[in-house]
């Protein structure tokens, strides 16, 4: 992060104490310039008492907030340069959507021509151009969604702060709204940092995430670093669905450890350099990752091809595990199977949907495979849970 | 790797910035204390002081029309002790008791009624009882004695349709009429609180209580009455204290054998001017008044409980 | 206890009973306000139901100065009334609910109800001694002062659960979009709390023009309506007084009513 422009906003080892609990231990977190930032966690992690510190409703008890380099700490919500969209939009009921849309404008003394101007050309931005003369109640759920969007970006500020904006909304005005919400953000270039507990939610509007839990702030990364590369069991856990279990390494072979699992299987998992064989290991692999052949079946593999014949893997396959099919899972799209294996337990693969029928039914005998890297290791802190193999 | 990097949290050694000073919670609470500060200020002035004023009063000693800042017993002495007050009183007590009564019972059929027997016009209902709260105190007192009179509304009506042959007397200037007229303000104060404890009753409780195989009386006696037994106390302790306080109506609409202990406070104030005393009287009946109502619910809980 | 007594099964008998229990207590209720009204239009000045409509004795109190300057006085201690006590109600409710949930919130919102155990006589001797003491003469302001105490409670009552259904978080939107503390409170809280407001004035002013005993014992020689039909039906009955109790009792109706229809009188 060396060559970035300034941050935006600057959370400075920030803690907040209601009463005995900790809501916010020590977060420190840099928002850059023009990024979707998303703070993403459980109900109660403290995403939403971070953003609330960051408008100004919330007084931090240790730290510093800065905004566009100045630090606003001690400064109330209304001297701040940041707008924020609440979960429950909170429009205000006596007034109509042009009057709720200029209200900050007004505020700011900005000309009434001018203010007129803005409000009518953001309401169009948002697309509820032509509904400024509606009273907010006289609203849909989404339109409602819409409106308070415009009232907090027709301000222009430097940080646009949302909570949870989205989750008053059924199902599938939500998906639209995303998309839409991303688009406008592009358009607009503002800054947004979004608090949602909902993964997908994050994982498809942000540029960056930030992961919090019991008010820590566990991991910051792109999409894909918080996906694929979890830092700890918490954050692999909490961003998508996951398997996990426990190794014994029987050999490391550059960044791969190789553990045996006994009758020819093998399993490998990409490592850091200081791994040492015979050190044990947490392991998870997403269920995509997971892949399934009938044993003596490796015409699927395609570009793998092995000898076949025998399931046991050769000497360059990554790994093998034997496995039953306990249950088939058709979701549409895509079908999960629940494999249990004897030497790690029940594992879920999750496959495209085949067109006619699932490619194998309960019962059926199954080898799982994986590409070393596809593995990972997880931190050991706090669970143990994990089953040894 | 950028993960380790991005891995957020200090070591445990690593000791926190410093604790920073709460100053918008202590500007919020000096704004909650400046808000409450003038109803509080005006509630203690003119409420509290009054009160504490006329305790300080009652231990004043009159004389020849006038009194001085002596302290002295002698006027609760005569409060609790003249014959003649001690007639008031208990004729007051007697007529409280019966009206509280009366407007409880009267009420709780009529909020009965409204809530199982024609929930479809209880608002209309309702909204007519709380109406005629506000039908004016001293206006309706007045309207008693247009009605009972010997020439009166209710004597030319009977005397027309040859009920009686000659005009009631008993109907004014007696207790009849004082009981009329407090009923016929007090019914309102009794509906009001009763019939909002029934509200509270969830009706899938009693739907629930007849599923089990109850009767309908049982369901009142085991389920709504308990539960709107607050509503039952409230409705008869205002009732209560109001009559027990009352002195208009029956200076207006009672003969001079009726009268209350308000009457003798208000004598005491008006003509003889020894406010210390009145001051007294007045003070020992709410007392009485407390403790009557606090002996009469503790039984009422004791018995309940049994 | 048969379980096919089922409640909704009441018989007619039972229904017609009743109808006719609610119909004689709403009469009851309603008997004597109507018939001072009626008997307000006699043309005769006694009781006769049978004489002709006539709006003599309206003009007659018209004519009257004395109860011309009791209405007038009645009418500013309704008015004073329910601006102090609206401003006063308005303050401490809004302290109140930013209390936390506790003894002390539990209190600030039960004190304020007091007064409406305190019987008339005691609170009005009390008053009357207090002013005595403090060597301030009895007026129409002393009355008002009175009032304001009576309107209190149920003033805090009609804001309170205004307030209670207020949303807070609103007048966090309001700062976020750069207002003041001043500024929220004049375009957010306000036109918001507008309707409670009113109804706690109208119903203000409906306790003070209906009310007696403190008048009775603060007012001194400046009479109040209730006070002048007081002295008079001392006197006498006059059909007179019949005019100026109806007036007393619409404007207290006209006055509850608008007060409910601002919906401050919550109707099941």
């Amino acid at each position: 992060m060396t060559d970035q422009p300034p941050p935006v906003v600057q959370i400075d080892r920030v803690t907040k104490y209601f009463g005995s609990v900790t809501a916010v231990h020590d977060v420190s977190l840099d928002i850059r310039e023009g990024e979707f930032f998303s703070l993403l966690g459980p109900s109660g992690c403290g995403k939403s008492t971070t953003l609330r510190m960051v408008a100004g409703f919330e007084e931090p008890d240790r730290g510093s907030i800065a905004i566009l380099g100045i630090d606003v700490t001690d400064k109330p919500a209304n001297k701040r340069n940041a707008n924020m969209v609440f979960q429950n939009y909170e429009l205000f009921p006596h007034m109509t959507v042009h009057e709720n849309v200029s209200y900050g404008l007004k505020i700011k003394r900005i000309p009434k021509g001018e203010a007129r101007n803005r409000t009518e050309a953001m309401l169009e931005t948002v697309g509820v151009g032509g509904l400024g003369h509606r009273r907010a109640s006289q609203l849909s759920g989404g339109q409602q969604q819409r409106v308070a969007l415009a009232r907090a970006l027709v301000n222009e500020p430097a940080v646009l702060l949302l909570d949870e904006p989205l989750s008053a909304l059924d199902a599938k005005l939500r998906k639209r709204m995303q998309l839409e919400l991303k688009t406008i953000q592009h358009k607009l270039g503002t800054t947004f940092i979004y608090v949602t507990h909902d993964q997908e939610e994050a994982l498809l509007m942000s540029d960056r995430i930030g992961i919090m839990s019991n008010g820590e702030l566990l991991q910051v990364g792109s999409a894909r670093e918080i996906y694929e590369s979890p830092g700890n069991s918490f954050v692999a856990d909490f961003v998508g669905s996951l398997n996990d279990f426990r190794l014994r390494v029987s050999a490391v072979e550059g960044h791969r450890a190789i553990a045996r699992l006994g009758d020819g299987q093998q399993v490998a998992v990409g490592v850091t350099a200081d791994t040492e064989a015979g050190s044990s290991l947490r392991v998870a692999i997403r269920p995509e990752r997971v892949r399934l052949r009938s044993p003596g079946d490796d015409g699927d593999r395609g570009q793998r091809s092995e000898a076949a014949g025998d399931a046991a893997p050769s000497g360059t396959e990554d790994c093998a595990v034997f496995g039953v099919v306990g249950e088939v899972m058709y979701l549409g799209p895509l079908t999960h199977y629940l494999v249990d294996t004897p030497a790690l337990g029940r594992l879920v693969s999750q496959q495209l949907s085949e067109r006619q029928h699932a490619r194998f039914r309960p019962g059926d005998q199954v080898v799982l495979s994986w590409e070393a890297d596809g593995a990972f290791v997880l931190s050991d802190q706090g669970d143990d849970d994990g089953r040894m193999a | 790797m950028t993960l380790a990097a991005d891995v957020l949290g200090p070591p445990a050694e690593d000791i926190l910035p410093p604790l920073r000073h709460r100053a918008k919670a202590r500007r919020e609470h000096v704004s909650t204390a400046m808000l409450l500060a003038p109803p509080a200020i005006y509630f203690t002035l003119l409420f509290v002081v009054p009160l504490v004023v006329l305790l300080v009063y009652s231990f004043y000693t009159y004389q020849n029309f006038n009194f001085t800042a002596k302290l002295t017993l002698a006027n609760y002495t005569e409060a609790l002790t003249s014959p003649a007050l001690r007639d008031f009183y208990f004729r007051t007590l007697k007529i409280a008791f019966a009206v509280s009564i009366i407007v409880v019972a009267v009420s709780y059929a009529f909020s009965h009624i409204l809530m199982y027997v024609l929930p479809r016009a209880k608002r209309i209902l309702y909204f007519l009882v709380l109406v005629s709260l506000f039908g004016g105190y001293l206006v309706r007192i007045y309207a008693w004695r247009t009605m009972l009179g010997r020439d009166g509304v209710v004597n030319s009506f009977l005397i027309s349709t040859h009920v009686i042959r000659s005009p009631l007397s008993f109907l004014l200037n007696s207790n009849f009429a004082i009981v009329i007229a407090l009923l016929n303000f007090l019914i309102p104060l009794g509906v009001l609180p009763i019939f909002s404890a029934m509200q509270n009753i969830s009706p899938r409780l009693l739907e629930a209580a007849e599923d089990l195989g109850a009767s309908r009386i049982r369901t009142v006696r085991t389920i709504v009455l308990p539960l709107t037994i607050r509503g039952i106390r409230a409705a008869f302790a205002f009732c209560f204290i109001a009559t027990m306080a009352e002195w208009v109506t029956p200076q207006l609409l009672g003969g001079p054998l009726d009268q209350f202990v308000g009457n003798q406070i208000l004598y005491e104030f008006g003509e003889t001017l020894n406010w210390p005393l009145g001051a007294a009287i007045a003070l020992t009946l709410i007392a009485s008044v407390v403790v009557i109502l606090g002996v009469l619910f503790g039984l009422l809980r004791l018995v309940t409980r049994s | 206890m048969s379980r096919e007594r089922h409640p909704r099964r009441r018989g007619v008998l039972g229904r017609l009973t009743a109808r006719t229990y609610v119909a004689l207590v709403i009469f009851f209720l309603f008997a004597p306000l109507l018939i001072v009204v009626v008997v307000s239009f006699n043309s005769t000045p006694n009781m006769n139901l049978h004489a002709g409509f006539s709006l003599r004795w309206y003009r007659q109190i018209a004519g009257d100065p004395l109860v011309v300057a009791a209405f007038g006085r009645t009418a500013l201690a309704a008015v004073c009334t329910a601006v102090i006590s609206a401003v006063l109600g308005l303050s401490g409710a809004l302290g109140a609910v930013r209390l936390a949930k506790g003894r002390w919130r539990t209190a600030v919102f039960t004190i304020p109800l007091i007064p409406l155990a305190v019987p008339a006589l005691l609170f009005g001797v009390g008053l009357a001694t207090f002013y005595h003491s403090v060597g301030v003469g009895f007026s129409i302001w002393a009355v008002i002062a009175g009032h304001v105490i009576l309107a209190l409670p149920f003033v805090f009552l009609v804001m309170g659960a205004a307030l209670e259904r207020f949303r807070f978080s609103l007048l966090e939107a309001a700062r976020d979009l750069g207002a003041g503390t001043f500024t929220i409170f004049r375009t957010v809280t306000m036109p918001l709390l507008r309707p409670a407001v009113l109804g706690a004035m109208f119903l203000s002013m409906a306790i003070s023009v209906d009310e007696f005993v403190i008048a009775f014992f603060t007012a001194g020689s400046q009479q109040t309506l209730p006070l002048v039909l007081y002295g008079r039906i001392n006197l006498g009955v006059n059909p007179g007084l019949n005019a100026i109790g109806s007036v007393l009792l619409v404007v207290t109706m006209a006055l509850a009513f608008l007060a409910a229809r601002t919906s401050v009188l919550e109707i099941p």
